[in-house]
């Protein structure tokens, strides 16, 4: 008992302030939002690995995700349109507390990974009333990850169907947006929002936990641009 | 008295016009449904009024109705004093509900047996049971107490084309012999030392305490085999689900509790006994009851789970006797009245939610074909009153609030609890063990029926792969609810089960009028302030309780009224096809519980986990093996027979033989008379 | 024909043998000391099916390569599986990418529902058009009074899809039958393209978690058949990202395991943990999990003397924080408790189930890629190898902190001492018609890549083994005759990947 209060008292508080003080910086190299000044040519958020040895140059900006598949696409032209939040009444429903239930579609575990560091005591879920739940009968809405592979559709169409209404829809890494790395693949498909309806875009392979979490609390309007 | 007679005049005459008419179903069946209804309701009101016009100052009264030497070495002499006529209240109730069920339930029975013969040897049962209830002579309770075995013998073996239905019958009535040998015994040690058969006359006279031991004994072994006491209880597992279905409930309801009535009626004729009849009442008890729910929960079969839960709370009605004798043999007048009384309320109360499970656990086997649960499931859909009926047995056999079954329940853990106050250390300890006992089975049967009606009422049906709908929902729609003579017995008998549990104070007061006769003690006038006062207090607080949540539960239906239900199937995590083999087994259910208990049963899992990378297929079967009967009768038997074949050459089979023996049994007759 | 890892071989130098010599050939290796590492078809120049076996030597560092062709008409040879087990799930891929029927194997069963590469007749008619878990075949033990239990392919936490089914009785597992396939998205067709820039981006997402691991692979393939050396830097750069993957993971899988047993402390401070080390390599790549450091020809990263130092103080800090928690969790009576004499695997079991990486260590098995087939910088730093005992959860957790202190005092040591030199050399057009093997040790264990080059520059077949493949019979064995509770602690003790099964 004693060991275990020590080693608490050693660890301390690790939870970051998020949303209400900056976030803490990210590395150097970290590819997030990109740069589109000097680009011809638009980029497609969803479409893009996020590799280093692309052409595309890449900012330490972590926001990214969008309400509309179109605001992925970034041109000269348009602003980038982060994600917009709820309508009032959705607001009502979910702005205080949001059970989600992940579907993980044929990705390759790394958003899944990501996804679960939401909840340790760095990010602490948690505290925004967001949870994952064990049943889509509990949940209000559903995050996919993964390009919906052949055999997983049936599947997340069941799982989709189980939820009450409303019900959210978020789309989470490359893959569940366009297919990502595999949309050559017949067993894939081109994005989630061709199969479900999606409110929420997050890009990323796989987004930063900060972009995830950035997105849900645009989405719930707690951080507004 | 005279409502009693005329009931009974009833039962005989419509007996006789049944057997009359019985070429034809339609007239025997309407006969024994009238005359049923008639006679029952007639011997209820006998009952009621010895129960509730006779003050509470006098004792073993009644009136009495006698011819003088109609039976041989006895008189037809027949009364009903308060214990009496607490059991006629039950009897009647039970055989009204079992009879109606039992018409409606042979109605559309098409085999070959004629259902007149089966009626009138209902109408029969009754008879003699009503006079074994209220006979005051010893001969005419044996000659009653006869007539009754193979009456009931003839009625359990109904479906007697069967080979399990035939030996189970035979069983019934070797076993039953047995006792009856010892009461026999009995009954001649007390004639003798009171020089009359009548129990008038043997109330009377004092007992010395050693032969009143042996009268315990006795009676203990004779009545216990009815009742069904482990280790004698080996007949009844076997019988109760050979018979039909209301016979099965009579049976348990009735002819098993007339082994208690037989206790309590040598109790109000002996009166005193040595402590340790009390402790040893107390210690079988407390073995009944663990073992036979213990048993029950390990039966794959409805009515054999039910038929052990019998043992079971038979168990729990001798721990409120054994603690109500030794209270009296400490001159606790207190602790033997609430041991009593709450023996005598759970005989009732019994009585009714294990008619009501039989009832309608046969009203699920009469739609499913089967009695195995196993092969049962989802039926809650299907035959929502029996589902809801079921429920409400369970819960008043499992002893919770505002059921029948918590009353007497409480009663007894009342008694035992007195116990450890008023007695000294000996007392304390059996007293203190008995409520872990108590505790333990009341424990073990919710368990219990949490499995049963799990299993049988919820989740999807078993036995129907081939019928299975796209969403692994039944399909087959040859199940049906039963129509009102099926429903309303079991209705009334639900009715009663909640009336006992939400308005305890009637019959409450008419055990304590049965204690009464037992003892020959007027009540303690403590009782009213200490035991009837709390009880009712408590009751009421319970019962508003279920009236908030009911108007909670109906507030919200209420508030969602205006909301849109939307019907989809059962999350499954996702798959497409879903089995019916992915719901819990009552087999598996149990499993755990018996695994803890398997060195005080024999439990046996048949089909090993195979250890082979890829297995060939294999099956498991699991099954509790009845000690008493595997390892104490079966052995016990077998050495019989052996013996027996020894002294088989006497039976030779020639005349000339048997000749031989009359004349050498005349020749020894005649020498010892010369002698 | 005698291999290492990394080595490379041309197609016709691979020895062919008749139907009945290949069989015999790998029985008589295997029940000596050999264990079969990997065992796949392709595509032969007239239209046959080549069937190629690689053997691993494990006490000699070499591999032994063999093939026999099997016509396309009669399409069947005969099982290998019910003479070795360790073929089982590769005779059931075979069968199901290039419908040839294995005669004999006694648990063949879809696998990842797809249609066959050659356009035959697949061996399960219609196997693409059917809703894939349905169909399964499941083993059921015999019994009404026995009950199944049916979990996923959506599961209750934020993991990826698989089907269990139990048959229990009471609370005891009498068989578990996994079902995958749900996160098949066809990588390996998708590998055999020419285009290499878009091919070492799959690699990366073969199994999230092992990015680096399969990067590495990959990069080794090309390299071997491009015959290009990579700088020493490079080959250190690869090995601490490799390192660093293992920390990350086997720390995560420590907590995962407390939370399991109940321990919620130390669940809570290694889930954190874990993610120093992925910031560590977000650091070092841009990216948490790795992904964009490996390419043919090196890193693309760099880790400079102020990184280097950076990182080693770090560690040093992190290491302490390790042992005090994993202190806490291997003193907690009612964790051990958890822990021992659950999900147990003897060494003989393991030795035929053909177990690898850190669970076949827990069960006594002297594997680990590293030691036994060393590479690149392996070969100048040895790591001890981290044996279990009892072949339990127990044990596996063992290995996974005796690992990770190993792979911090390797980090440690290797860091402060980081050769110069460039980071990257080109590699160039890759030799055709060869075929190049290389076993990488991910963090769960052996993975190997075989590609076999075609005439145009690319890959005519690209065969990935993800160490996944062999274990997931292990933990479907492991859970005969225990408890159902036991199960999730089963399955987190060997944390096996399903996207790496699936490919």
């Amino acid at each position: 008992m004693l060991k275990i209060l020590k080693t608490r008292f050693k660890q301390g508080c690790r939870t970051i302030l998020f949303p209400k003080a900056k976030a803490p910086d990210l590395p150097q190299r970290y590819r997030g939002r990109p740069i589109i000044a000097g680009q011809n040519g638009s980029i497609d958020l969803g479409k893009i690995f996020f590799n280093p040895d692309s052409d595309i140059v890449y900012s330490n900006d972590y926001s990214m995700a969008t309400s509309k598949r179109e605001d992925l696409v970034l041109s000269q032209e348009r602003e980038m349109a982060l994600a917009r939040a709820l309508n009032e009444r959705m607001l009502k429903i979910f702005g205080r507390s949001l059970k989600l239930r992940q579907v993980s579609a044929g990705g390759c575990n790394a958003c899944e990974l990501d996804l679960n560091v939401l909840n340790t005591p760095v990010f602490d879920l948690s505290r925004f009333g967001i949870q994952f739940v064990a049943s889509p009968r509990h949940a209000d809405g559903i995050v996919v990850t993964g390009p919906v592979s052949r055999n997983m559709r049936e599947a997340l169409l069941k799982t989709y169907e189980a939820i009450p209404e409303p019900k959210l829809v978020i789309a989470l890494g490359g893959c569940a947006i366009s297919g990502g790395i595999f949309s050559d693949s017949p067993q894939a498909s081109h994005g989630l929002d061709t199969i479900i309806p999606v409110d929420l875009f997050i890009p990323g392979c796989p987004p930063h936990p900060l972009t995830t979490l950035d997105g849900l609390l645009r989405l719930l309007g707690r951080i507004s641009s | 008295m005279a409502l009693l007679l005329i009931s009974l005049s009833i039962l005989i005459i419509s007996s006789l016009l049944i057997l009359l008419f019985c070429r034809s179903k339609e007239i025997s069946a309407c006969v024994f449904l009238w005359s049923l209804v008639a006679a029952c309701g007639f011997g209820l009101w006998s009952a009621l009024s010895v129960l509730c016009q006779k003050a509470m100052s006098l004792p073993l009264t009644g009136v009495d109705f006698r011819v003088h030497g109609t039976i041989p070495l006895g008189e037809f002499y027949i009364g009903i004093d308060a214990l009496s006529a607490f059991f006629l209240l039950l009897f009647f109730i039970l055989s009204l509900a079992a009879g109606i069920y039992g018409y409606g339930y042979l109605r559309d029975y098409t085999g070959q047996r004629n259902t007149g013969v089966h009626f009138a040897l209902y109408h029969l049962l009754i008879i003699v049971i009503t006079l074994v209830l209220v006979a005051k002579n010893a001969v005419l309770f044996l000659v009653a107490w006869e007539i009754m075995t193979f009456v009931s013998y003839f009625l359990i073996t109904f479906y007697n084309e069967s080979e399990s239905v035939r030996k189970a019958g035979y069983l019934y009535l070797i076993s039953t012999h047995v006792g009856v040998f010892c009461l026999l015994v009995m009954f001649l040690i007390m004639g003798a030392q009171a020089g009359s058969m009548n129990f008038d006359q043997m109330t009377a006279t004092q007992f010395p305490l050693a032969l009143a031991a042996l009268l315990f004994m006795l009676a203990f072994v004779g009545f216990g085999i009815k009742a069904g006491f482990i280790p004698f209880h080996i007949w009844l597992p076997h019988a109760h689900p050979a018979a039909p279905t209301h016979i099965s409930a009579l049976l348990s309801g009735v002819v098993v509790k007339l082994g208690i009535y037989g206790l309590m009626r040598v109790m109000a004729i002996v009166k005193d006994f040595p402590l340790w009849c009390g402790v040893l009442l107390l210690i079988m008890a407390a073995i009944s009851g663990v073992g036979g729910v213990l048993y029950a929960l390990g039966q794959h079969e409805i009515k054999k789970l039910l038929a052990y839960h019998s043992i079971e709370n038979i168990g729990i009605i001798t721990l409120g006797l054994g603690i109500g004798m030794i209270g009296h043999a400490y001159h606790q007048e207190t602790v033997a009245f609430i041991g009593y009384a709450g023996a005598l309320l759970h005989t009732f109360n019994h009585a009714v939610f294990k008619g009501l499970l039989f009832l309608s656990a046969g009203s699920v086997i009469h739609c499913t074909h089967t009695g195995d649960m196993d092969h049962m499931g989802g039926l809650f859909k299907l035959l929502p009153w029996t589902g809801h009926l079921f429920l409400i047995g369970s819960l008043s056999i499992c002893g919770l609030p505002l059921f029948n079954g918590f009353i007497s329940e409480w009663l007894v853990y009342r008694a035992l609890l007195e116990g450890v106050f008023h007695l000294d250390v000996f007392g304390i300890i059996f007293s203190s063990l008995a409520i872990v006992a108590l505790a333990l089975v009341g424990g073990l049967a919710a368990l219990c029926f949490t499995k049963a009606f799990g299993v049988i009422f919820l989740g999807s049906n078993k036995s129907s792969e081939g019928h299975q709908g796209k969403e692994g929902r039944l399909s087959n729609i040859d199940i049906k609810e039963g129509d009102l003579m099926l429903r309303g017995p079991m209705i009334l008998l639900a009715a009663i089960c909640l009336w006992g549990g939400l308005f305890p104070a009637n019959m409450v007061y008419f055990a304590f009028q049965g204690t009464q006769a037992i003892t020959g003690l007027q009540i303690p006038f403590v009782l009213k302030e200490a035991v009837i006062n709390p009880l009712l207090s408590a009751t009421r607080v319970l019962s508003f309780g279920g009236v908030i949540f009911s108007v909670l539960a109906l507030v919200r239906d209420f508030l969602v009224l205006h909301y849109p239900v939307r019907l989809t199937e059962t999350w499954s995590c996702g798959y497409v096809k879903l089995s019916h083999r992915m719901q819990y087994t009552a087999s598996s259910f149990a499993r755990p519980i018996l695994k803890i208990f398997r060195s005080a049963l024999v439990f046996r899992v048949e089909g090993k986990i195979s250890k082979e990378y890829f297995p060939a297929w294999t099956s498991l079967k699991s099954s509790v093996k009845d000690v008493s009967e595997s390892l104490l009768f079966r052995p016990l038997f077998y050495v019989i027979k052996k013996f027996s074949r020894k002294l088989k050459w006497i039976q030779s089979g020639h005349t000339q033989t048997y000749i031989l023996y009359v004349f050498l049994f005349l020749v020894i007759l005649l020498v010892w008379k010369l002698i | 024909m005698e291999l290492f890892n990394g080595g490379q071989i041309s197609l016709s130098n691979i020895p062919v043998l008749t139907q009945q010599g290949f069989r015999a050939r790998i029985l008589d290796r295997c029940h000596e000391d050999a264990r079969l590492v990997n065992l796949f078809g392709h595509l032969g120049t007239s239209g046959q099916v080549r069937l190629s076996a690689i053997l691993g030597l494990d006490e000699e560092a070499g591999l032994e390569i063999l093939s026999t062709f099997i016509s396309s008409e009669a399409a069947q040879y005969e099982s290998l599986t019910k003479d070795l087990l360790q073929a089982h799930l590769f005779e059931r891929e075979i069968a199901e990418q290039w419908a040839i029927q294995p005669l004999g194997h006694p648990w063949l069963k879809p696998l990842r529902y797809h249609c066959n590469y050659r356009s035959a007749t697949d061996i399960w008619k219609n196997i693409a058009n059917k809703t894939i878990p349905g169909e399964y075949p499941f083993y059921a033990v015999g019994g009404e009074e026995v009950h199944e239990v049916g979990v996923g392919p959506v599961h209750a936490g934020i993991i990826e899809p698989g089907h269990f089914r139990f048959q229990c009785h009471g609370e005891e597992i009498l068989h578990l039958e996994i079902q995958l396939g749900y996160q098949h998205k066809g990588i390996e067709p998708l590998m055999q393209g020419q285009d290499l820039k878009r091919s070492v981006l799959l690699s990366e997402s073969i199994a999230g978690d092992t990015a680096i691991g399969h990067s590495t692979a990959f990069c080794e393939v090309v390299e071997s058949l491009s015959g290009c050396i990579i700088s020493p830097k490079a080959q250190a750069i690869r090995a601490i990202a490799l390192e660093l993957e293992r920390l990350a993971n086997h720390i995560g899988d420590l907590g995962a395991l407390g939370m399991d047993a109940g321990f919620l402390p130390t669940s809570a401070y290694f889930g954190r943990m874990r993610g120093d080390y992925l910031n560590l390599l977000l650091a070092l790549t841009g990216n948490r999990f790795g992904k964009g450091l490996c390419r043919p020809g090196g890193v693309l990263f760099d880790i400079d003397a102020n990184m280097a130092g950076e990182f080693c103080l770090k560690l040093k800090k992190y290491k302490e924080e390790f042992q005090d928690v994993s202190d806490l969790l291997f003193s907690r009576p009612s964790v051990l408790a958890r822990f021992e004499g659950v999900g147990v695997i003897t060494p003989e079991d393991a030795q035929k189930i053909g177990l690898v990486g850190l669970a076949g260590r827990a069960s006594q098995l002297e594997c680990d890629v590293r030691i036994n087939y060393s590479s690149g910088m392996w070969q100048f730093h040895h790591v001890p190898i981290s044996l279990g005992a009892t072949g339990d959860v127990y044990a596996r957790a063992l290995v996974r902190r005796q690992e990770i202190l190993r792979s911090l005092e390797f980090l440690l040591k290797v860091l402060p001492s980081l050769p110069a030199g460039e980071i990257f050399t080109p590699a160039g057009p890759m030799k055709p018609d060869t075929l190049a093997v290389s076993l990488v040790e991910g963090w769960r264990g052996e993975i190997m890549h075989v590609g076999i080059s075609d005439a145009q520059g690319g890959f005519a077949r690209y065969k990935i083994k993800d160490p996944s493949f062999h274990n997931w019979f292990g933990l479907a064995y492991a859970m005969r005759g225990q408890e159902i509770s036991d199960f999730p602690l089963c399955n987190k003790s060997f944390n096996l990947s399903y996207s790496g099964h699936d490919l």
